[in-house]
């Protein structure tokens, strides 16, 4: 008696749960990007890319297991809806990774976008998002260069990014937490786009360049490089990749790959260095009602790279010299975003008033209503200060020389 | 009506059964002073018999006696030599005495002898190879061992096989078994109990332990329960364990079953006890816990850091083995997400041509798996490559081409088949490899929930289950910890000096501390 109950409760445990949905693999198609725009009648207008294998059996082996799939709708969600009549598959966003804004939706209105992502229980956090300067369903159609779908090119490009701080892929929990913010300021997003080139991208025998009936044409290659602002939840401008590194050197984002070149003055020698570690603080030391000033204080540790020019002997001096540059050129470069920042888009998405809001309380209170127009005006300065801590394997042979 | 009370066998048949045994029987007779009673007595028991012997010879050509013997059983020298000789021929005295035992004293120059009044007694011993004389005018009979040990002699263990330490293992001979522990403990304190089990077969099965390590009551109660049983006879070890088995349909092994002599020492040397069935190359050791599932012998041999590594695993291979389908369907068919895109794209692939669900694909791979092993058992050596061939091709590879099973699921079954032979448990009981069906079912109908669902259900029949009284699930529930270093973790030996105290041991340490310190401080030993 007692085990048939037990029993009963298990099974009745069952009704209870919500993993009923048992979908053969064969049966569903994996989401890995999709892509939100505005099309010519207002429609919002979704692009997926999907992976749908057909199977080994056949002989077409470099065949394409990507569907790009597009439908419109008058909300995002609709046109996601609307997607399903044309879909083989079920579409899972389980295995979603990248989301691509164009840049008409951008402009337009994204806060529905954000949203949805945010509240979709399929979505994942760690999802990247970008926006593009045409349209996603353009850039999705770009074939890939050597690898099956356009999808895992994509995800190769989103693991570079962190290696070359020109490039930036923002995830969708860090959007969650620069959109919902109480007085949202504007934020960086990355932009991913394409370009056209006659260069081929894969080394090929001559007689399949030979048969090649396309080797003329244009062929296009896909990129992440620079960002997009956005400022309530509009596509306000763009950054240049200059401009988004001074942007990831301020907002103490930058993990490696800063790479600076400097001239040392009257020598004739470049010096080329790469950005190993670097810390950013920004503190206010004058806080007073109708006057605020900023400051960034960067420390950064660099390795020398490469020199061109007669270098000479090793020496303290010559690369105090260096570092000076270095500092300078790097300040240079956050004095170049900040510019972009105070006047051109006139929006505070490096970050400051987070700073402030959190060191002084009571004027944050005062001034959030009209914090950009403070920010715009406010006098920054940037305090850099680098150490060069290595010089690469040449340094031994260059200090034999010395002493 | 009556088709039916045919097809349920509606007798009675419990009453029906009658004693197949002699000694049970009413046809045992009482021994007479009258030679030619007793003589006409044994001919009527043993009627039939072509290879039971009664020789009727003179003593000091004027007395007459019998022998009476199993030729199968017995050495035809020996009789002979030490008998016969004896008796008719070097008799230089007559032999007038009236007393068996006399008799046995002075004429026969045989090791095991003895004189008995009782028939029971006479006929045990003919079964046993002894043979019997009896002399006219003599109510007693004489009974002289005359034993000839017919079988195979002691080889290496055919499945518990080890790469390094002894290599020995048991036989079907229970007293050739008994010399191989015998001679690795000596002492007196290892106590040997005989029991003669069997209506028909008069099996005798040996409960071995050492007295002042075991706890007594084990023994009593596990002597308890073997006296109890009543049924014709004992094939095998294996035929005993499945009445000792506390929960008839549990899956879980609740004794362990091997056919080596250093571990069968290594468990008396615990405290538990080890039961010898005659012919059975298998002894039986009680009570186990669920952990011997992992135990080998060789674990003792090699060094601790390598044992751990290996029992770890076996662990792995335990789980693997049981859940590994399991967890594959549950993953694909229910939680997709949780499988690397990369990984998944793969398996989606694959899974692409494939007209049956998940479940059928892992049930029709595992079925054919378990088919070609049970058709390797019972495959005739000389054709054995060729099951493989045909398994190990044309299945494996055939059946991916012609798209009846995935790649992916083809590697799964080939883990899971791989690590139940890595768990040493699974050799001997084989019931817990049918455990992943049951997975493979739960996961398929309820994914991950299902499989969860199913492990705590065996988690709790796990813990509630007891071998000779001990928790099965010892020394992990009840927790102990100082028996989890001593039994589930490899140490330096001299630093595992406890026996496991699940056991209750009357002597609970079997390495004195002192030879931690044997090696000296200044080469490097401790202290």
């Amino acid at each position: 008696m007692k085990k048939a109950l037990l029993i009963l409760l298990c099974l009745s445990a069952v009704f209870m749960t919500s993993c009923w949905d048992a979908t053969e693999l064969s049966d569903i198609g994996l989401v890995i990007a999709t892509g939100f725009d505005l099309d010519d009648e207002g429609f919002d207008r979704v692009t997926v890319l999907s992976v749908q294998p057909s199977g080994k059996g056949t002989e077409k082996g470099e065949m394409s297991s990507t569907w790009i799939g597009t439908a419109s709708g008058e909300s995002a969600f609709e046109a996601l809806r609307n997607l399903r009549s044309i879909s083989t598959r079920r579409l899972a966003w389980m295995h979603n990774k990248i989301f691509v804004i164009g840049k008409k939706k951008a402009e337009s209105d994204i806060s529905n976008i954000i949203d949805f992502l945010l509240r979709h229980r399929e979505i994942r956090y760690d999802n990247k998002i970008f926006v593009t300067e045409g349209t996603v369903e353009e850039l999705f159609q770009v074939p890939p260069d050597l690898d099956k779908g356009l999808s895992k090119e994509l995800l190769g490009l989103i693991d570079i990014t962190e290696e070359w701080s020109k490039g930036y892929a923002l995830s969708i929990k860090d959007l969650g937490v620069e959109s919902i913010s109480e007085h949202m300021q504007g934020f960086v997003i990355g932009n991913m786009g394409f370009y056209d080139t006659n260069r081929l991208s894969f080394s090929i025998n001559r007689q399949e360049y030979m048969k090649m009936y396309w080797k003329d044409r244009p062929k296009s290659v896909v990129y992440i490089r620079g960002a997009g602002v956005i400022d309530n939840n509009k596509l306000v401008g763009w950054l240049s990749p200059d401009e988004l590194r001074g942007y990831l050197i301020i907002s103490n984002n930058v993990k490696s790959g800063v790479v600076e070149t400097v001239k040392v003055e009257g020598k004739g020698i470049d010096v080329v260095v790469e950005v190993l570690q670097s810390k950013t603080k920004i503190s206010f030391p004058k806080v007073s009602s109708d006057n605020i000033t900023a400051e960034v204080s960067v420390e950064a540790k660099c390795q020398v790279l490469e020199i061109k020019g007669a270098a000479p002997e090793h020496s303290m001096t010559f690369i105090e010299v260096i570092e000076k540059e270095i500092e300078n050129s790097i300040a240079e470069e956050i004095y170049m975003t900040l510019e972009s920042s105070q006047s051109r888009l006139g929006c505070d998405f490096t970050g400051f008033y987070r700073h402030f809001s959190a060191k002084y309380k009571k004027e944050w209170e005062q001034l959030k209503g009209n914090w950009c127009v403070n920010f715009s005006r406010m006098p920054i300065t940037c305090k850099v200060n680098v150490t060069i801590q290595n010089e690469g394997l040449l340094s031994r042979t260059m200090k034999v020389g010395g002493y | 009506m009556s088709f039916l009370k045919s097809l349920f066998n509606k007798k009675d048949l419990k009453n029906k059964s009658m004693p197949i045994n002699i000694l049970d029987s009413s046809e045992l007779f009482d021994l007479s002073s009258s030679l030619e009673k007793n003589s006409k007595n044994i001919e009527m028991l043993f009627k039939d018999c072509v290879d039971f012997t009664i020789r009727c010879f003179q003593i000091n050509h004027n007395r007459d006696a019998l022998i009476c013997y199993y030729d199968s059983l017995t050495s035809s020298d020996q009789i002979n030599q030490y008998v016969l000789e004896k008796l008719m021929l070097k008799s230089d005295e007559n032999i007038t005495v009236n007393n068996a035992k006399k008799i046995l004293e002075r004429f026969i120059p045989v090791y095991d002898v003895k004189n008995t009044k009782d028939t029971k007694e006479l006929i045990l011993n003919l079964y046993d190879g002894d043979c019997v004389v009896l002399i006219d005018g003599l109510s007693e009979a004489m009974i002289i061992n005359v034993r000839q040990t017919k079988g195979r002699l002691v080889t290496e263990p055919l499945i518990e096989v080890s790469a390094i330490g002894p290599q020995e293992g048991f036989v079907e001979d229970v007293h050739l078994n008994l010399t191989l522990l015998r001679k690795r403990i000596k002492t007196a304190k290892l106590k040997v109990e005989r029991f003669i089990l069997g209506r028909v077969c008069k099996n005798h099965i040996m409960v071995t332990y050492i007295d002042g390590i075991v706890k007594k009551n084990l023994v009593d109660e596990l002597k308890r329960r073997i006296s109890r049983i009543d049924t014709d006879g004992f094939i095998d070890s294996g035929h005993l364990r499945r009445f000792l088995d506390e929960n008839k349909f549990s899956p879980f092994p609740q004794e362990i079953m091997t056919e080596r002599p250093d571990r069968c020492v290594n468990y008396l040397l615990e405290g538990r006890i080890v039961v010898l069935v005659d012919g059975s190359p298998f002894a039986l050791i009680y009570p186990s816990v669920f952990i011997d599932i992992l135990k080998t012998a060789d674990e003792a041999y090699i060094d601790y850091y390598m044992a751990m590594f290996l029992r770890v695993m076996r662990f792995t291979a335990l789980g693997l083995s049981t859940l590994g389908s399991a967890l594959y369907i549950a993953l694909t068919v229910f939680n997709p997400g949780m499988i690397p895109t990369e990984l998944l794209i793969t398996i989606v692939s694959s899974r692409a041509d494939i007209p049956f669900p998940a479940i059928f694909e892992a049930l029709l791979m595992e079925l054919t798996f378990e088919l070609l092993r049970e058709a390797n058992t019972r495959v005739p050596k000389p054709i054995g490559p060729s099951i493989s061939i045909v398994g190990g091709l044309v299945i494996g590879q055939s059946v991916v081409e012609a798209g009846i099973a995935s790649q992916p699921m083809i590697i799964v079954v080939a883990l899971t088949s791989i690590s139940s032979f890595a768990v040493p448990g699974f050799t001997t009981s084989s019931k817990l490899r049918l455990l992943r069906f049951f997975f493979m079912f739960a996961s398929s109908a309820l994914g991950m929930y299902g499989i969860i669902s199913l492990f705590l259900l065996l988690l709790v029949h796990m813990a509630s289950l007891r071998s000779l009284g001990v928790p099965y699930l010892s020394p992990l529930a009840p927790l102990n910890i100082r028996d989890i270093y001593n039994t589930l973790i490899h140490a330096p030996a001299a630093s595992q000096i406890y026996r496991p105290s699940f056991l209750e041991v009357e002597n609970p340490v079997h390495t004195s501390e002192a030879s931690e310190h044997i090696i000296p401080k200044d080469i490097g030993g401790t202290k």
